[in-house]
């Protein structure tokens, strides 16, 4: 009786069951036929910043260590976000003929989508850790207790991906149910995302903006989350550490409004796509 | 016979519900927000009680509502109005066979998917995998990603996964049996078990032969509404209503008589295209139905080979089995026995046996 909360229901166990049979799906569908594998993971997001890194740095008078591991260490979390969402979007009405023809928890089709590229994003943040750590072992000059406090830091990660986690899904499944009935929130979405890149701290930090800014950015909740990414990985101070609790208020207003609407929506995703 | 009712177990209660579909309009930006949409009634106050075991089948032409009413009971889509309450505890919807397919996996992840799908976990579907392919007839191909499949290999792995998921309400929809003829036998022969088994089922059809052996109450289902509700005869009336229709519309075949010359004519070992022209060979060969006809002498004629003959009563080319020999004639019969016609063959009007259909 004591741990009936953790029992969970044959209803749930086929939920759960169901949604990792999609994420699944979702990751072995990408890599099918991909002669490199799951070397994309890593090698996407390495072009990108030797592409955005190479350009920016004549530009952004950034004062980092290194900026190419500064813009790499934003840009991973960035990468899940942004991609998630795209994909997302339009999602439910791709998978029409799933829609129109069986029976499932209509949230299956973006979760299994966010949790496939939370696995490439894991897989990517991993291997920057292991290179962060030899890096500090290498040229750094970290004593052992140093390197062991900077590690023990790592841990901060684990909310911080929930958080981006909770983020990413809330957008998502708004944004999903809402292009089943207007489609035109597809082309928001791919409009939004382009000036969500500027509106976060990630080829640039916010001592860069101008004094009224600063307070203003902290509206959008992915500012705090990529600033965390930066403290936890590269030791950069969040500029307003207070302002995070507005960010993780929003967030947690967000995915509760958003999770209602994608219930209500879902009904009667049948009827519009 | 009121009392055996109310022993029952329902399986699926349906109070008063009504389906509307939202019509699509082109409209701009801010009407499209504050004007209420059109919509088309697909059903209209629908009542309905179904009890665990009923064999149900669905009928109704075109565009009656029959579909909808079966994606509403499997919660694909969910009413405007009303109320619906299944009891079983696996209601499994087989609207499309291949539903959970993807093209790019294999047909044993494909099995994997599917079975998901279809609400069987994954302990479940490892332990029945190997029945399912040894079902499906797919052992080698098993491995190969499933756009290097047939449309048929791929309807009949879907069919084996289906019949596997093991619901307590089972829906199915329109085309069900499916692949070739060797497996269209071994499928119905399932259907047929899965009826035995007292589960609940529903079945949608236009395929009134099938219906009529395996249900054992029919609903009519015309403009959204149920119009009749009963045993055998709601089918009987139906069928009967179709059939007026069909005379009236198809004018008497005045060629057929000259046509049956003409294929009379050909040499032995030729073979030609004939129509059926009764459903009595139903459920594998269906009324209008092309079939493959060899010219064979009626002396090679053997005991359960399917013939093509001139039936005088028809005025047509009729499709039948060789049932038995009797006084020099040979007595034919359909597959379908509840259309048992019986015809009767000699020389003159013998054309010749089936091959292929």
């Amino acid at each position: 009786m004591k741990f009936n909360f953790i029992k969970i229901t044959s209803k749930q166990h086929h939920w759960l069951d169901f949604i990792l049979a999609m994420t699944e799906k979702e990751i072995k569908l990408r890599y099918k036929h991909v002669v490199l594998g799951f070397l994309w993971i890593i090698l996407n997001p390495l072009f990108q910043m030797l592409v955005i890194g190479f350009i920016f740095q004549f530009f952004v008078p950034v004062h980092v260590d290194n900026y190419f591991l500064f813009l790499f260490s934003g840009l991973l979390p960035w990468n899940f976000f942004a991609m998630s969402l795209a994909k997302t979007t339009p999602s439910i009405v791709y998978e029409r003929s799933l829609i129109q023809k069986a029976k499932f928890p209509r949230e299956a089709i973006p979760l299994s989508i966010i949790f496939s590229n939370m696995f490439h994003f894991l897989v990517s943040l991993g291997l920057l850790m292991i290179a962060l750590i030899v890096d500090k072992l290498l040229f750094a000059n970290y004593s052992l207790v140093d390197l062991i406090a900077y590690i023990f830091n790592f841990l901060w990660i684990v909310p911080l991906l929930l958080w981006l986690l909770v983020l990413t899904t809330s957008l998502s499944l708004l944004s999903a149910a809402l292009n089943v009935k207007y489609r035109d929130v597809n082309f928001m979405v791919q409009a939004v995302i382009t000036l969500w890149f500027y509106a976060t701290p990630i080829v640039y930090t916010l001592n860069l903006l101008p004094d009224f800014l600063q307070p203003l950015i902290y509206l959008n909740p992915l500012v705090s989350i990529i600033e965390g990414f930066h403290w936890v990985l590269l030791n950069l101070q969040p500029a307003a550490p207070q302002l995070m609790v507005l960010s993780l208020v929003m967030t947690t207003v967000m995915m509760k409004l958003s999770w209602q609407v994608f219930k209500k929506e879902s009904k009667n995703f049948d009827d519009w796509v | 016979m009121k009392k055996k009712h109310k022993l029952r177990k329902l399986a699926i209660k349906i109070n008063k519900l009504t389906k509307n579909y939202p019509l699509r309009e082109e409209r701009w930006l801010f009407k499209s927000l504050f004007v209420k949409n059109n919509f088309f009634p697909v059903l209209k106050d629908i009542n309905l009680t179904i009890y665990e075991g009923e064999k149900i089948g669905v009928i109704g032409d075109n565009g009656a509502g029959k579909t909808t009413l079966l994606k509403i009971i499997s919660e694909i889509t969910s009413p405007t109005k009303g109320v619906i309450k299944t009891f079983g505890k696996k209601v499994v919807s087989l609207i499309d066979l291949t539903a959970g397919f993807n093209l790019d996996f294999s047909g044993r992840e494909n099995i994997y998917l599917n079975g998901v799908l279809l609400g069987m976990d994954r302990k479940t579907i490892l332990t029945l995998e190997e029945k399912i392919i040894k079902f499906a007839e797919l052992d080698e191909y098993i491995d190969q990603p499933l756009y290097t499949y047939s449309s048929g290999m791929i309807l009949r792995l879907g069919f084996s996964v289906a019949i596997y998921a093991n619901p307590d309400i089972f829906i199915l929809d329109e085309n069900f049996i499916v692949g070739d003829q060797h497996f269209q036998k071994k499928a119905y022969d399932h259907i047929e078990k899965l009826f035995n088994q007292g589960k609940t089922i529903i079945f949608s059809s236009h395929f009134l032969p099938l219906l009529k052996r395996l249900c054992n109450r029919f609903i009519w289902m015309d403009n959204g509404k149920i119009i009749k509700d009963g045993d055998i005869e709601v089918l009987r009336e139906y069928q009967k209503k179709n059939q007026s229709i069909k005379m009236e519309k198809s004018p008497s075949n005045k060629y057929a008589e000259v046509f049956f010359a003409f294929l009379k004519k050909m040499p032995i070992g030729e073979k030609f295209i004939a129509p059926a022209g009764s459903g009595s060979m139903e459920p594998f060969i269906i009324k209008g139905d092309e079939v493959e006809v060899t010219r064979i002498d009626f002396n090679d004629l053997k005991k359960g080979n399917i013939i093509a003959f001139w039936s005088n009563e028809f005025k047509n080319v009729v499709i039948h089995r060789f049932y038995k020999l009797s006084k020099g004639k040979i007595l034919t019969k359909g597959d379908n026995n509840i259309v048992a016609d019986v015809g009767y063959v000699e020389k003159k009007n013998f054309l010749g046996i089936v091959t292929n259909f």
